[in-house]
């Protein structure tokens, strides 16, 4: 398959073993230069001179509460018009993008789901499709053997059949993370994925998106909460305060002690094993 | 449920995979629902000032002089001058026929009400199920976003102020139904809109106009223009003719049931929220509005031929979707099949309830609506509703 190929729906699923639905060679990359965000016109959210979330690799944002991860997420998705600046998905501004061609190549898991109960775990899937079908398309064949491929990567080809309403919350974030899957964007956002599951299916959707990536080379951005998971996660870590990059870069430069009193206001340990740095947290800092 | 389709074989999975979805209880409330319509049907043509057995109404209903004659079905369908010229294109005779006294009356007279009131179940229903993906709120009708508060609005102004315009009427109550809808959606605007913004916006608009009927109502003094307004506003399918046949077919058939057919995957993923709609790649906007002006054009459908029927539309999406479950497919054909069964019912209720006079049918939708819901509350688990 040539390079720059556009994602054309069915074209690109002719690989004979029906795993290699490749992005073109080369993943997208996501940047943001000169950037202000806002809500309300003279109160930025996040200001930075210049971001970028590498192609091909693994980038979390994290930092406090209101620290901006979840808005500078939403400018990558063109769902928040900068107030300035641009973000730059592959090189051309989100904003030029049509809704259905920024869908076909970028993917977004939002932090909190809600599906009518009776929707079964393959339903939902399913719906990954539309950037892909016409008006009015039925499902392909291709369509379908992205739905199972997406299934069986997230690991809930067992419950497909099962209506999401009696499934447990992390259960339902995996169906969740089985539909951005069968879409098979080039890149993909994921906002606080892991924010509100338990620890086994925190891990099974971090290890889900980690496989994408290696196996697709898919660009992965994704907000989380607990720097210590991010570190381990992460090829790349932003930390952001007050809506500003305080560091970037591989998580064993960026995860420091200082950092960590800066940026989150806890004073800590940084180990550094053979997984990156572990974090031992000991006292919040007082404000000052 | 999705069918893979097998590998040997061309024409037979698609075939299969085009109506899979289609499942057992969706075909079962289907047929249940007409044979309901049936039942319902012929008990409303059996009834009137010339009382007749039901076995007389079914042979009147199959009378084969009616059948055999197709110029006659037609000029009722079509009104007299384009029926006789339809029959005569087709190659029909276009001879007067001699029919039985029964068959006039069920034909000319009954019948029309039966299928008004399967065209106002079918309009009501798809627009509550429209109106309820919509917003996301499985509480909202036809009418939560203004729209009958419009249409009554236009009905009292047209009958207490502007009384030279009452043969409008039906497009006026339909007109009004739209504007107020509009209105709703201006109000609602900023820089888009949301489901929440879009039913506080109705509930003002509501408000305000429902206030301007009831002052219209206390400056009426003629007793005759009241009653009048009130069964425009309750709904009601007293009286209706082929005229209003003639009104309401081609808006359903050609439109608002085709419209919301092709809607329903929009509707799906509009189900899963705003967020996840566009991250698909939807045009949340555009979609929402489109998907809103089909649902107000299916309730001014309904208004312009029987008045605001209530109930209906918020109903009957609910019990379909208890049983079919909530992929709008199969809640939308459902409601199809559904709501005629609701409405056909409940004019017989309407007919028969109080003995020597007509009830409008929108009150037996009321009494018979709001226990039903009485009872979904009850049943489904707390937290949901």
């Amino acid at each position: 398959m040539s390079k720059g190929d556009t994602p054309d729906s069915t074209d690109s699923i002719a690989g004979p073993s029906g795993d290699a639905i490749d992005v073109d060679g080369e993943p997208p990359e996501l940047e943001a230069k000169e950037l202000t965000l806002s809500y309300e016109p003279g109160k930025p959210v996040v200001e930075l001179d210049r971001l970028t979330v590498p192609a091909g690799e693994v980038t979390a944002l994290v930092g406090p509460n209101g620290s901006g991860k979840s808005t500078l997420l939403k400018s990558m998705n063109a769902e928040l018009n900068p107030e300035d600046g641009t973000v730059y998905f592959d090189g051309r501004d989100v904003k030029q993008y049509g809704t259905t061609e920024l869908a076909q190549q970028l993917g977004l898991l939002s932090q909190q789901n809600t599906a009518p109960a009776s929707t079964t775990v393959r339903e939902l899937a399913a719906h990954g499709r539309y950037p892909h079908r016409g008006f009015f398309d039925s499902l392909s064949e291709g369509d379908e053997r992205a739905i199972d491929r997406a299934l069986e990567r997230v690991g809930v080809d067992d419950i497909a059949d099962r209506p999401v309403g009696g499934l447990s919350g992390g259960q339902q974030q995996l169906a969740w993370l089985a539909m951005t899957f069968a879409q098979e964007t080039d890149a993909l956002l994921l906002d606080e994925p892991t924010t509100f599951l338990d620890l086994h299916h925190q891990l099974r959707v971090l290890r889900a998106a980690r496989e994408l990536n290696e196996e697709r080379g898919v660009t992965v951005c994704v907000v989380l909460h607990d720097i210590g998971q991010a570190a381990r996660f992460a090829d790349n870590l932003i930390a952001l305060r007050d809506g500003t990059p305080y560091e970037w870069g591989p998580p064993d430069e960026v995860v420091t002690p200082d950092l960590l009193e800066d940026v989150f206001g806890v004073e800590a340990e940084v180990g550094f094993g053979p997984e990156g740095p572990t974090i031992v947290p000991r006292r919040p800092v007082e404000d000052d | 449920m999705i069918t893979v389709a097998s590998e040997t074989g061309e024409v037979v999975p698609e075939l299969r995979s085009a109506v899979s979805w289609i499942d057992a209880r969706l075909a079962g409330l289907i047929l249940g629902s007409c044979a309901i319509v049936a039942a319902a049907g012929l008990v409303q043509v059996s009834f009137g000032t010339y009382t007749m057995s039901i076995a007389d109404a079914w042979a009147a209903v199959f009378d084969p002089a009616v059948w055999t004659n197709p110029q006659y079905p037609l000029r009722l369908l079509l009104g007299d001058w384009l029926g006789t010229e339809v029959a005569r294109l087709l190659g029909f005779s276009t001879a007067p026929v001699d029919l039985a006294r029964e068959s006039l009356i069920v034909w000319g007279l009954r019948l029309p009400r039966v299928l008004v009131a399967v065209l106002v179940g079918t309009n009501l229903a798809i627009s509550g199920a429209v109106f309820q993906a919509v917003t996301r709120n499985e509480l909202a009708s036809p009418f939560i976003l203004g729209v009958s508060a419009g249409a009554g609005l236009a009905i009292l102004l047209t009958l207490v102020v502007f009384s030279g315009l009452a043969t409008f009427l039906p497009l006026i109550a339909a007109g009004g139904g739209a504007i107020a809808f509009a209105l709703v959606y201006a109000i609602a605007w900023k820089g888009g809109t949301n489901p929440v913004r879009l039913v506080l916006a109705g509930v003002i608009v509501s408000t305000v106009f429902g206030s301007m009927q009831t002052g219209l109502f206390f400056f009426t003094e003629d007793l005759g223009v009241v009653q009048s307004a009130i069964s425009w506003t309750t709904g009601s399918l007293t009286g209706v003719d082929w005229e209003q046949v003639r009104i309401a077919l081609p808006w359903t058939v050609l439109f608002t049931v085709p419209l919301t057919l092709l809607g329903a995957r929009q509707l799906n993923v509009l189900l899963l929220g705003e967020r996840t709609a566009r991250s698909l790649g939807m045009s949340v906007e555009r979609v929402r509005f489109l998907l809103s002006a089909v649902a107000v054009l299916a309730a001014g459908t309904a208004i312009a031929v029987a008045g605001i029927v209530s109930f209906v539309g918020l109903i009957v999406p609910h019990m379909v979707r208890q049983l079919v479950g909530s992929d709008y497919k199969r809640v939308v054909l459902g409601s199809v099949f559904a709501g005629p069964a609701l409405v056909a019912v409940a004019d017989v209720g309407a007919r028969l309830a109080v003995p020597g006079t007509q009830l409008p049918v929108g009150i037996v939708t009321g009494l018979v609506g709001g226990p039903y819901f009485l009872y979904l509350m009850r049943k489904t688990e707390v937290g949901e509703l």
